[in-house]
């Protein structure tokens, strides 16, 4: 790259358009404070705490009053905090491949020699693992149970390859809940409380619902908000969903998004063109991925991943019965033609031009089969989508001028068949 | 001309940048030592030193009790009596040039390798990057190239740098390109060098790490020569780095000491 | 190609080694000799007896090309080598043999396969694709219950693929036919990992890798003529023991074999750990099946409640009086490389040395792998080795 291009390049990002913060997002890092600091203090009163996957069933916890924590949602903290390389390299020297899931190296470093973003995270007393979402989540807490020496909950959802979800295959993750409800008992000793679980699984659908809105308002034109706002707001959806402090977060997130439409605000004031967002976000180049694109008035305006915490289906009547099959059934648990065909629907509903699929070599489940992806989205959708090579959390294997270069030639190629 | 008490042994060190050799007396005395780019042909080029080193030395190749040879290039050299791996050599070398040596570091052309010798002397773990040109002289070479600067100068260079600015990735390749971004930014060349020796320190230190840090840690090879690799070095694994006197002849020095130990 | 009444040592050797070596080979004649099926597989958990009551072939995909270049347009780099150079063979259609494939959710990266496979090379002309999904949770109640639901359900499709109706019966006998076969091995086992071996570490290597080739009725007779016949070998060099995931070139026992060291036992999924576990009897195969496979010893994709994977490489050890220990994975396995810390954690408070080998294919880097092992082997030669940490 030599000296006038790159002038061009910092030139356009000083005319790009501001980052425009949603203002409820002082009001989401109070909550987000509150609730670590809430995990600190609490099982000095005796509170219990449990780490649990992103997918986990998270409403049999609060229904027992023990606090979850998400280990993933640390690891994104970890990412965007720019302490991915640091803490991966102290999981190296431990002897963990550097070829395995930053967040699960992050975490690991953390969990054994203290330190990360946010002081680290309080010791569980129970470890719930679901592998609807990656098999490597299962490693990765077997080293956490080894570690802790607590007990650790294993929900092993089969995974959907035609999306045919076998008799015999529910009855084994619904046993597998039972197990969970005995594990919580024996951590609480407490008897489970069925209609607590009932109201948490209300609060749940509800919280669901308000994400969905939410994530809704991007149809309009121009979008009020980004997928960069999306990222940063789901921490409720992900950790808070089963309790009151999310739905009235979204409930004041909702009203402050749907002023932005009234007001004609765009996230990108002129939006040209509509992009959808494939797998977890680069953590640590949220903000350059956005300068970049809104410079060209393009506007991340869907996304695969806040639209995994859409489920349908969660019933507060049989609750545990509706839970094995609703999170047996997300996203990531489904053959990567159906995922296509969740991704088309997406990609018609919110209108996109183009798509940016992110191959994070953190994540095999999600980025293996985005290949095909690409191509059937290319040949059914009719509309472009370009392969990003980033890591979510481990900056080491990310080369910003490659990527960069990358999307500067496919935003031409939108402007060029506009 | 040859005195008839005296053993002498060889060690040829065939590297993929370098060959070196030495030829020892009994096993404890340098009679002489040299060393050559590896060339095209390596088996001809170690033929070609060794015969130069024994007519300097003033040897026939008749009295060399016993020749051993390391390096990558090992299974080539048909003269040898033996061949013995890298690891064993360079721990032996460096035990020889630093009797207290723990924790042997060598970075050299192409690949890098760390030992750790146990207090006895022996060999009790090893790590080695031969798959990678990050954090080995390689990186430097690729980077010298890049900024138009010739490795001699990046010590000093590095030494004038005020400015702490990032290079973050470690695959080489991607890391030329940042560099260039470095450049086109404007950052300074001194700050520039400077990270470019803390990234490959980087690496090299997460290989020591994986052996563990025992002290004193001693540096061999041909990067060993670069004291801001050594500086970025030990300030990396907070523990001082001391460069081995000929640190690039470690491996050749120990292959002929295993050739003394077994006459 | 058949086995000859009572083969003698050599004519089994020599069997095993070209059962290795073309394996592909070996199931074209098969399918032309009987007019029966060739099934694929890609993993030791899938139940081979079943396939071999269907009257088919069951040939497990491991002997994959180093190179990806077809692969690479529907597979990224950060896969490993057998499930890339798997989809490679497929695409360069070096798989025209088989009927069709089962997979088994191994891991993330076979998962996705499974579906990378059904969208390039499923369908016409392609092959079925079927699917096997063990349960992950395998020391949980509820997972025997399970695994025979997904048993019965290959039976039918299967059978369906194949258009054959499988019976019991041929179930049965398939069922007894693997228990010889695995109790042919397991005595083999015992005399290499014994005072005396007797296979060198290639012949180790033909032995089990044309267990994934032969049929079990061809296999037994020539493992029992191994047997029957052994020699120990005249010079057994330092005892090394392989752990890890699937080793399917013979470059490291032939490295092995050229160092003089001497390879005793392994826990490596292409070896000796599938076929480790319950050798009961049961009146209900399928019962059977399921017990067998939820017995062996975990694959680290599985898990298993307070299982330890440190202990239980330093229990194959210490059982075959290794003098050191190689931890072999394939680059970018995740399950083998989650483990492994404990893994060495647990060699080295026993005592024992180890070298973690990692390759990004098994025939890459020879020279590379030999000063690796080389130096290995000389630091165990040092007598003052063990015990020696700072």
């Amino acid at each position: 790259m030599n000296r006038a291009e790159s002038s061009t390049t910092a030139e356009r990002d000083r005319r790009s358009p501001r980052y425009v913060r949603l203002k409820s997002t002082a009001q989401l890092h109070k909550l987000m404070t509150r609730y670590y600091a809430y995990a600190r203090y609490m099982p000095r009163l005796g509170k219990k705490i449990a780490w649990i996957t992103s997918g986990g069933p998270v409403e049999p916890l609060y229904a027992a009053g023990i606090i979850p924590v998400y280990p993933e949602n640390h690891g994104a903290i970890c990412g965007a905090s720019r302490m991915g390389p640091k803490l991966a390299e102290q999981a190296e020297a431990m002897g963990y491949s550097r070829d395995v899931c930053s967040y699960a190296r992050c975490d690991i470093a953390c969990a054994i020699n203290g330190g990360g973003p946010i002081g680290g995270l309080p010791r569980p007393d129970l470890l719930v693992c679901c592998n609807n979402i990656c098999g490597t989540v299962t490693k990765w807490y077997e080293v956490l149970a080894r570690h802790f020496k607590v007990p650790m909950v294993l929900i092993d959802t089969p995974y959907l390859h035609d999306g045919e979800l076998t008799d015999h295959a529910l009855r084994y993750v619904r046993a597998q809940f039972d197990d969970l409800i005995v594990a919580i008992e024996n951590v609480t000793r407490r008897s489970f409380s069925e209609r607590r679980l009932q109201k948490r699984a209300r609060l749940s659908i509800e919280c669901i619902e308000a994400w969905k809105r939410v994530l809704g308002y991007c149809e309009h034109r121009p979008s009020p908000i980004s997928c960069f706002d999306a990222f940063a707001h789901m921490f409720p959806i992900v950790t808070l969903r089963g309790t009151k402090w999310a739905i009235r977060y979204y409930r004041q997130l909702e009203a402050e998004i749907a002023r932005r439409v009234e007001d004609g605000f765009g996230a990108v004031p002129e939006e040209r063109y509509r992009l959808l967002w494939d797998n977890i976000p680069i953590w640590y180049d949220i903000r350059g991925l956005f300068k970049q694109l809104a410079a060209r008035g393009a506007c991340l305006v869907a996304d695969t991943y806040t639209n995994a915490w859409t489920m349908d289906r969660l019933d507060q009547e049989r609750t545990l019965d509706s839970m094995a099959d609703v999170y047996t059934s997300i996203f990531l648990n489904i053959g990567i033609r159906r995922r296509f065909e969740q991704t088309a629907k997406l990609a018609r509903r919110f209108n996109v031009d183009g798509v940016l699929i992110h191959s994070n070599r953190s994540c095999k489940p999600y980025s293996f089969g985005q290949l095909d992806i690409q191509r059937w989205i290319r040949q059914e959708l009719g509309i472009p989508a370009l392969l990003i090579e980033a890591d979510m959390t481990d900056s080491r294997s990310y080369s910003r001028e490659q990527v960069k270069a990358r999307l500067d030639a496919f935003l031409e190629t939108l402007e060029a068949s506009a | 001309m040859s005195t008839s008490d005296t053993t002498l042994t060889l060690g040829v060190d065939l590297g993929s940048t370098a060959i070196k050799a030495v030829l020892l007396a009994d096993g404890t005395t340098v009679r002489a030592r040299r060393c050559v780019p590896t060339g095209y042909n390596a088996r001809q080029s170690a033929e070609q030193l060794v015969s130069h080193l024994l007519a300097e030395a003033g040897v026939d190749a008749g009295d060399v009790a016993c020749t051993v040879a390391t390096g990558y290039g090992r299974l080539y050299y048909e003269a040898a009596d033996r061949e013995v791996s890298e690891i064993t050599c360079h721990a032996r070398g460096a035990r020889f040039l630093v009797p207290e040596a723990r924790t042997v570091i060598d970075i050299g052309g192409q690949d890098s390798k760390v030992i750790g010798i146990a207090d006895t002397g022996r060999v009790f773990d090893f790590a080695m990057n031969d798959k990678c040109a990050a954090g080995t002289g390689r990186f430097l070479e690729v980077m010298s190239r890049a900024l138009h600067v010739p490795i001699e100068q990046f010590g000093e260079l590095a030494g004038a740098s005020t400015k702490q600015v990032p290079i973050s990735t470690t695959c080489t390749v991607f890391a030329e390109s940042e560099v260039v971004g470095l450049v086109a930014r404007g950052e300074a060349l001194p700050d520039i060098v400077a990270a470019i020796h803390r990234s490959i320190a980087s690496r090299v230190a997460t290989l020591v790490k994986r052996v563990g840090v025992t002290v004193p840690l001693i540096a061999t090879g041909g990067v060993a020569r670069n004291p801001a690799a050594i500086a970025a070095l030990s300030a990396e694994l907070d523990h001082p780095v001391n460069v081995a006197p000929t640190p690039e002849y470690a491996g050749a020095l120990g292959a002929a000491r295993v050739a003394a130990e077994s006459t | 190609m058949s086995s000859s009444p009572d083969p003698d040592r050599n004519f089994a050797l020599e069997s095993l080694r070209s059962a290795t070596a073309s394996p592909d080979e070996h199931a074209r004649a098969w399918k032309q000799r009987t007019g029966s099926g060739v099934v694929g597989t890609f993993c030791s958990y899938v139940p081979e007896e079943v396939i071999i009551a269907a009257g088919a072939l069951p040939f497990r995909i491991l002997q994959v090309p180093g190179e990806f270049g077809r692969a690479d347009a529907s597979l990224q780099a950060y896969a490993c080598c057998l499930a890339r150079g798997a989809l490679e063979l497929g695409l360069a259609d070096g798989l025209e043999f088989l009927d069709g494939v089962i997979f088994s959710n191994t891991c993330d990266t076979m998962q996705c396969l499974a579906d990378i496979w059904s969208a390039d090379l499923g369908g016409d002309g392609g092959g079925f694709v079927e699917t096997f999904m063990m349960p992950v949770h395998v020391s949980h109640s509820a997972a025997r219950e399970y695994v025979m639901g997904e048993i019965q359900r290959l039976i039918d499709a299967l059978g369906g693929h194949l258009g054959v109706a499988i019976a019991t019966e041929a179930l049965s006998e398939a069922v007894n036919a693997c228990r010889d076969a695995r109790g042919a091995m397991a005595k083999l086992h015992e005399i290499q990992r014994g005072p005396s071996p007797v296979l060198t570490a290639r012949q180790y290597y033909d032995a089990t890798m044309a267990r994934w080739v032969l049929t079990p009725t061809d296999y037994t007779p020539l493992i029992d003529a191994v047997v029957a016949d052994s020699q120990t070998l005249e010079r057994v060099g330092p005892r090394i023991v392989i752990a890890g995931g699937p080793m399917y070139a013979p470059a490291l026992p032939e490295l092995l074999d050229d160092l003089g060291a001497c390879w005793v036992a392994d826990d490596l999924c292409t070896a000796c750990r599938p076929s480790s576990g319950k050798l009961e009897a049961s009146q209900d195969p399928v019962a059977a099946i399921a017990d067998r496979l939820l017995s062996r010893p975990p694959c680290p994709a599985k898990h298993l409640t307070d299982y330890d994977p440190g202990k239980a490489v330093v229990d194959v050890a210490r059982e075959a009086s290794a003098d050191g220990v190689l931890v072999y994975r394939l680059k970018f396995c995740e399950p083998h490389s989650f483990d492994y810390p404990r893994v060495k954690e647990a060699l080295d408070a026993a005592g024992l040395p180890s070298l973690l080998v990692e390759v990004e294919t098994p025939s890459s880097s020879v020279g590379q792998l030999r000063t690796r092992l080389q130096a290995f082997l000389e630091m165990l030669a040092d007598p003052a080795v063990s015990g020696a940490r700072a």
